[in-house]
């Protein structure tokens, strides 16, 4: 997992590196705020990553000599068909439409969309 | 009995079983392979609706005088740029990374399976309330793709057809983030034991390079459309003057998205065309870990350019980002020297794939050279707002996205299908694109010189536009009949089409291994994971013992390890 942490740590290095040159050389303040930002969302996901890595022994996936069978067994959970993110997603864009149209779409659009959460939710807690 | 298959059948299922066939199929589907052919079905059906609204475009323009007038001409430019950018381009490229990264790294499915569903209806209901601002009483949006401010505020756009196009951009931007999300916990955590990060395809590291982008540039233009929204609805004045706003940070927000948003629409097709080379010239790719480095630099230096866009405005530094732009060219060179390096020696097939393939390569290179010339401000003043940077950007687009994307559908269509597409009808397809779009853009470069401006809808007749605008109306009719030809291409085969069996090319990654379409839960069993193209290594045992062993990602060349394959399937 090493590989894949520092893909998000050389993240942070280059937009920490040409963050400071940004600021340095223009002083804008606009920019140099978003090359911050995506420094400290590599570091994020990279330290994460980082630290996982050191607590495990290598995957069979990281291991360059690994045999199929070394990765038997369960590893996540598929579930088969369900109808609710379609529910979430018709209520999600719905209620954003209600900024437009006004309150009463806000109200059927909020229903769905609450609906779809708690069945979503609801699915996934029994998943588990 | 193989890992793969344990894996899928020790998973209870939650929620309904699946329904057999039909709509009800559809609406509940959390297989990717299902949804990813929904995004690229839906993108298409998205790519067709901008393209008619680009031939009424055409037609405007092929000579002096209106056809249309200025209001519905802006709105047309307005939603053929956001239709192809926003619902076309990206939501294409992550179609095609749907289907194709779990069966590339050995997965079962992607890693969040409802939540890649919700991104694909956020996506297709986010555009349909785009697009749905064309049935309102005062029009769609009219203030072009990129929605500067003041234009973009209430005084200049008002009505709700703005509102229901910043809704839409936020809705399918948000899906993209979700799908982004999806595709790095899939690369990171479900790969087959042995695929390590330097054996994964590289249309995989390029989905993994674009995913992580995604997660740094659309939540910036999330934000600002919010901000955006604020000023037009709730009184906010971020970006009015009058009220001590700045117009000018709205650029900053938006080509902070807009920058790296064209590499994004770039990597997956770059990756495709590092797929489809290797195996139409029958050679590994030529330097494998130069062309992630090169991916790599492409992404983080993609992030740090976006006020080049902003060259005009005279309020950017210069010099940072001219020098940043300059550079983007060097990985972007060395993908060339590496695409041109797998051809070199091989044994070259020109299937359609490659076809496409190879005129995707001619179509983007001029497109980045042209953006080289942009680079450097001086020119850049000099050609802002004329049509040379609609020649510019076209070829960028149609070079990646478009014949890109026809090759991979070409490529891959077995694989989707079981069955193969028309090489006659695709070299057709092929032969016309490449004249039509050659016709419709080469000559706006020259329009962009002579100073005919963007986003007009007519000019004079003394003004010398006449004869190279009708040349680029003719070829924008020629790109539509080929474009035709490839929807007819697509039904016929689908009906006709000859079976294409497993691997109809020679694949070289695992794609290739299982069965076309792949069963539900994608491989029945796998081949050992010891290079970067397994399939072939599993179909070529004879290679490893004379040491042409495909391994250059990992400098394992010829260990001796190597068993043959386990079980076929």
């Amino acid at each position: 997992m090493r590989v894949e942490a520092f893909v998000f740590l050389g993240v942070t290095a280059f937009f920490a590196g040409i963050g400071t040159l940004y600021w340095f050389t223009s002083y804008e303040d606009a920019g140099t705020t978003m090359l911050v930002g995506c420094a400290l969302l590599g570091m994020l996901v990279g330290v994460y990553l980082l630290r996982a890595s050191r607590r495990m022994q290598p995957r069979p996936e990281d291991r360059p000599d690994a045999a199929l069978a070394d990765g038997a067994g369960e590893t996540a959970a598929f579930p088969a068909a369900s109808i609710w993110p379609f529910v979430f997603g018709l209520g999600a864009t719905a209620f954003a439409t209600g900024f437009v149209f006004g309150v009463w779409i806000f109200v059927i659009g909020g229903a769905i969309f609450a609906l779809g959460v708690l069945g979503y939710i609801a699915e996934s807690r029994r998943d588990h | 009995m193989t890992v793969t298959t344990e894996r899928k059948a020790a998973t209870p299922s939650g929620g309904p079983p699946p329904a057999s066939s039909g709509l009800l199929r559809w609406i509940t589907t959390t297989d990717h392979k299902m949804i990813g052919l929904s995004y690229i079905f839906t993108s298409l059906a998205f790519f067709a609706i901008g393209g008619v609204l680009a031939l009424v475009i055409r037609t405007e323009l092929a000579d002096p005088g209106e056809i249309i007038d200025a209001e519905t001409y802006n709105q047309f430019f307005t939603m053929h740029g956001s239709i192809m950018i926003y619902l076309f381009a990206v939501p294409f490229g992550f179609g095609l990374a749907n289907y194709i990264v779990p069966l590339q790294i050995g997965a079962p499915d992607m890693a969040f399976p409802r939540l890649n569903a919700l991104g694909y209806w956020m996506y297709l209901f986010g555009g349909t309330v785009m697009v749905a601002g064309f049935l309102t009483a005062g029009g769609s949006a009219s203030f072009g793709w990129f929605a500067y401010a003041p234009l973009s505020g209430a005084t200049y756009s008002p009505g709700i057809g703005p509102d229901l196009w910043i809704i839409g951009v936020v809705v399918t931007s948000t899906a993209g983030i979700l799908t982004a999300v999806n595709l790095v916990t899939t690369i990171v955590m479900l790969r087959a034991p042995g695929m390590t990060m330097f054996r994964m395809p590289i249309f995989t590291w390029n989905m993994l390079v674009v995913s992580v982008m995604v997660l740094l540039a659309f939540p910036v233009l999330t934000s600002a459309l919010a901000m955006l929204f604020a000023d037009r609805r709730l009184d906010a004045h971020i970006f009015d003057v009058s009220e001590d706003g700045t117009p000018v940070l709205w650029q900053h927000l938006f080509w902070f998205f807009g920058h790296p948003e064209v590499y994004i629409i770039a990597l997956p097709f770059f990756g495709v065309i590092t797929e489809i080379i290797p195996v139409f010239s029958r050679r590994p790719v030529f330097a494998y870990k130069g062309l992630i480095m090169a991916t790599l630099a492409i992404g983080g230096l993609s992030v740090g350019v976006w006020a080049h866009h902003m060259f005009a405005t005279g309020v950017v530094l210069l010099p940072f980002f001219s020098a940043l732009s300059l550079l983007i060219a060097v990985p972007t060179g060395v993908k060339f020297f590496n695409w041109i390096g797998t051809m070199w020696r091989g044994q070259i097939t020109y299937s359609s794939a490659m076809l496409f393939t190879i005129g995707s390569i001619v179509v983007f290179l001029l497109g980045g050279l042209t953006g080289v010339l942009q680079a450097l401000a001086p020119v850049d003043f000099s050609v802002t707002d004329t049509y040379f940077v609609v020649a510019h950007m076209h070829y960028v687009i149609f070079g990646t996205a478009g014949f890109a994307g026809f090759a991979a559908v070409y490529y891959w269509f077995p694989k989707f299908t079981g069955k193969l597409l028309d090489e006659r009808l695709g070299i057709a397809h092929f032969v016309l694109l490449f004249i039509g779009v050659n016709m419709t853009f080469l000559v706006q470069h020259e329009l962009g010189l002579r100073g005919m401006p963007r986003r007009v809808n007519d000019y004079g007749a003394g003004a010398g536009f006449t004869t190279l605008n009708v040349i680029s109306t003719i070829g924008s009719y020629i790109i539509a009949v080929a474009v035709l030809i490839f929807a007819i291409n697509l039904l016929l085969s689908l009906r006709k089409g000859k079976p294409a069996g497993n691997d109809p090319w020679g694949g070289q990654t695992l794609e290739w291994w299982t069965t076309s379409p792949p069963p539900e839960h994608n491989f029945d069993s796998l081949p050992p994971i010891r290079s970067e193209r397994p399939v072939w290594d599993a179909h070529h045992p004879e290679a490893i013992a004379f040491g042409h062993a495909s391994d250059s990602g990992n400098g394992q060349r010829g260990n001796g390890q190597r068993k043959p394959v386990e079980d076929a399937p």
